[in-house]
């Protein structure tokens, strides 16, 4: 029945049935999800041995899928606190354009989806490792940590560390090394670039009672914690030199970046609050973006070149 | 005689959109199709004609 042909005390709108392509595809979180792409293409190319170029494109896809699914379950679980936050107000769930049901009924499907791909089309460890990010980052980040503990994306930065590995463990059939490599890269590189957001963003995070680390243990200390994370990553930045996974050009390109990583922590560190602080904030998150997709691209590079590795 | 419950309506607007979705959603199958027939060719390889009739 249409809205036309029914008499008016009989109708109420449709409950859901509302969102457009546009606003599912938003669910997937398409920005976060190239980031995932761009390091899972780089842990198929750096993975030792070989894969059929179709496998490798039908393994990316099932990432892809893997990682809207986890955005589109995020969304479903913190509609509420996403209503409340100047930066997530409008996403699909809390606009009202996708009701939370819409978006749970989604983001199982494709979770459900891309594993099965995988493991069907490209083989089952994969698949085990991809079930198992969903899994943490819905589950244990979203629903276990994001709310309760400072520590949350500490251990959270897990779930966005996986990609990588996924990709290698398509390849090589088994977790190594290298690919734990890639994973610490990722992994030590989450809490200072959503620290830096926190840090200028700590409003909206108060306002949604997320226990962010400057709303729980202060500005000082989460500045600390900046840098001391800066600090880490910088042995980290060598480890895919140390297990084979890249070369010189990566050391000196990813030495010299992460110098300047560092270098924007300091700033932080020795900032005043106020707009001194913001800018200094907003240029470590801005910055920390490019060092990801930089550093992964020196590894790209050298293995689409084919350059000597030193271990 | 018991009252008669209010009918959840869609707009045309919301008949659109739905047709739009559907048809995404058919692509997206008519996708999975060919995805897992191509992979099915490329894992059996050069072995494809060797079948038992």
């Amino acid at each position: 029945m249409t809205i036309e042909n029914a008499e008016f005390s009989d109708v109420i709108l449709a409950p859901g049935g509302q969102g457009t392509a546009s606003d599912y595809f938003a669910l997937l979180k398409p920005r976060v999800m190239s980031l995932v792409i761009f390091t899972a293409v780089v842990g198929l190319v750096a993975a030792p041995g070989h894969i059929h170029p179709w496998l490798g494109f039908i393994t990316i896809l099932c990432i892809a899928l893997g990682a809207g699914a986890s955005g589109a379950l995020n969304m479903w679980y913190d509609a509420d606190i996403d209503a409340v936050m100047k930066r997530t107000a409008s996403r699909p769930v809390p606009r009202g354009a996708i009701l939370p049901g819409e978006a749970l009924g989604f983001g199982m499907t494709l979770a459900i989806a891309s594993v099965l791909m995988l493991g069907l089309l490209v083989n089952w460890q994969s698949a085990a490792l991809l079930a198992f990010t969903i899994f943490f980052y819905v589950v244990v980040y979203t629903i276990g940590l994001k709310r309760y503990t400072p520590q949350n994306i500490v251990i959270g930065g897990a779930a966005g560390a996986f990609p990588p590995m996924v990709a290698w463990v398509a390849v090589t059939q088994t977790v190594d090394l290298g690919s734990i490599a890639l994973f610490l890269l990722i992994f030590m590189w989450t809490p200072p670039h959503f620290w830096a957001l926190a840090l200028f963003r700590e409003g909206d995070y108060d306002k949604a009672n997320i226990p962010m680390l400057p709303n729980v243990a202060g500005r000082p200390e989460t500045r600390k914690q900046i840098l001391i994370y800066s600090i880490l990553l910088v042995p980290i930045v060598f480890l895919p030199v140390l297990t084979g996974v890249a070369g010189m050009v990566y050391a000196a390109g990813a030495g010299f970046l992460t110098l300047v990583f560092l270098k924007d922590a300091i700033d932080i560190y020795r900032a005043a609050d106020g707009p001194e602080s913001d800018k200094a904030c907003k240029h470590l998150f801005g910055f920390s973006i490019y060092w990801l997709f930089a550093v992964f691209a020196l590894i790209l590079v050298e293995r689409l070149l084919n350059l000597p590795v030193l271990m | 005689m018991s009252e008669q419950k209010p009918v959840p309506a869609f707009t045309a607007e919301d008949l659109k959109r739905r047709k739009k979705r559907s048809i995404i959603m058919a692509w997206c199958l008519a996708a999975l199709l060919v995805i897992v027939f191509i992979t099915t060719i490329v894992k059996m390889g050069a072995h494809i004609a060797d079948r038992v009739i």
